[in-house]
């Protein structure tokens, strides 16, 4: 019981702290954000396991974390208001080539990242190229160019 | 003000600017509540830190002891005692109860020249340091389970309570 109660724990409270510290954590991986990774999860194994490392307490972590991770996902899919929750929505931070400063600054975003997804993605250099970006939940920025007149 | 293509463009992308900005609002508490974790947790308001430490003396004034009041699972503690011999001979020191029951003494200074346990009760013996007045004596202490650990630690007639706070 107490190897399904301590992956419980850790997952809900790594999901409340990603979710916190917001979904731009997760894109645009740099550097530092993988070594982060990689010491969160070095943190947690000993709370995981504590003092046993037999196979069948990492079996039943391991079954008790993807099974929360599928009953999640099947939550999300049925009910929408969990999965806003969960998720998020979709932020528009630029229409029609104007930046929409108010919600660039809530989102913790600059111009200059919208510009360089647009140069990446579509090879835009300037905002007033651009009908539309959206900051999407799995924290990338979507840039729709505007058509040519 | 009402923009004809925002309103448009966020019907389409399944916008709903009103419900992320509690979400940000969310996001800006979730910072300020890890802010608080961290200055707590080095406040020692989750052990090894000055908020952690605790202290007592018995009575008669016989027996002190320090130890830290909130512990972690898994992580061991010191209990620090200091006896005053009112008597010549070996010192005996009881732990009880708690002390017993939910930690276990994971090694200390000096080693006890005996020990004997009864259902509820460890005694340790300890040889007295010559021509000192005052004994020292370092326990480590380890516990095995969460919660509110309440024992009592005695030598002689002289009894101390110890209460620690075991978070999982």
């Amino acid at each position: 019981m107490e190897s399904v109660l301590r992956a419980l724990a850790i997952y809900v409270a790594l999901t409340l702290m990603f979710r916190i510290t917001g979904r731009r954590s997760m894109s645009h991986i740099t550097t530092f954000d993988f070594v982060l990774l990689l010491v969160v999860g070095e943190a947690t194994q000993q709370a995981l396991l504590g003092e046993d490392f037999s196979i069948t307490n990492a079996v039943l972590v391991i079954a008790t974390l993807l099974g929360l991770d599928v009953a999640i996902r099947w939550i999300k899919a049925r009910h929408e208001p969990v999965d806003r929750i969960l998720e998020g929505l979709p932020t528009i931070l630029v229409v029609d080539g104007r930046p929409l400063p108010d919600r660039i600054r809530e989102a913790r975003i600059s111009e200059s990242e919208i510009l360089q997804s647009a140069r990446e993605s579509h090879g835009l250099t300037r905002m007033d190229e651009i009908r539309l970006a959206v900051l999407e939940v799995s924290g990338t920025i979507a840039v729709i160019p505007r058509r040519p007149q | 003000m009402s923009d004809p293509a925002l309103d448009e463009a966020s019907r389409i992308v399944g916008e709903d600017l009103a419900f992320q900005r509690k979400v940000w609002r969310f996001q800006r508490l979730g910072w300020f509540g890890m802010a608080v974790l961290i200055l707590l947790a080095m406040a020692g308001a989750f052990g090894g830190g000055p908020l952690s430490y605790a202290s007592a003396r018995s009575d008669d004034g016989a027996l002190e002891v320090a130890w830290e009041r909130i512990e972690r699972l898994g992580r061991s503690s010191e209990l620090r005692i200091r006896i005053r011999q009112l008597a010549p001979g070996p010192l005996e020191l009881r732990l009880e109860e708690g002390l017993v029951e939910d930690v276990e003494v994971a090694g200390g200074q000096p080693r006890p020249v005996s020990e004997t346990r009864a259902p509820g009760r460890i005694g340790m013996r300890f040889e007295p340091p010559p021509g000192e007045q005052w004994a020292e004596i370092l326990l480590n202490l380890r516990a095995t389970r969460p919660g509110l650990v309440s024992g009592t630690l005695a030598a002689g007639a002289s009894r101390v309570r110890v209460r620690i706070v075991v978070l999982p």
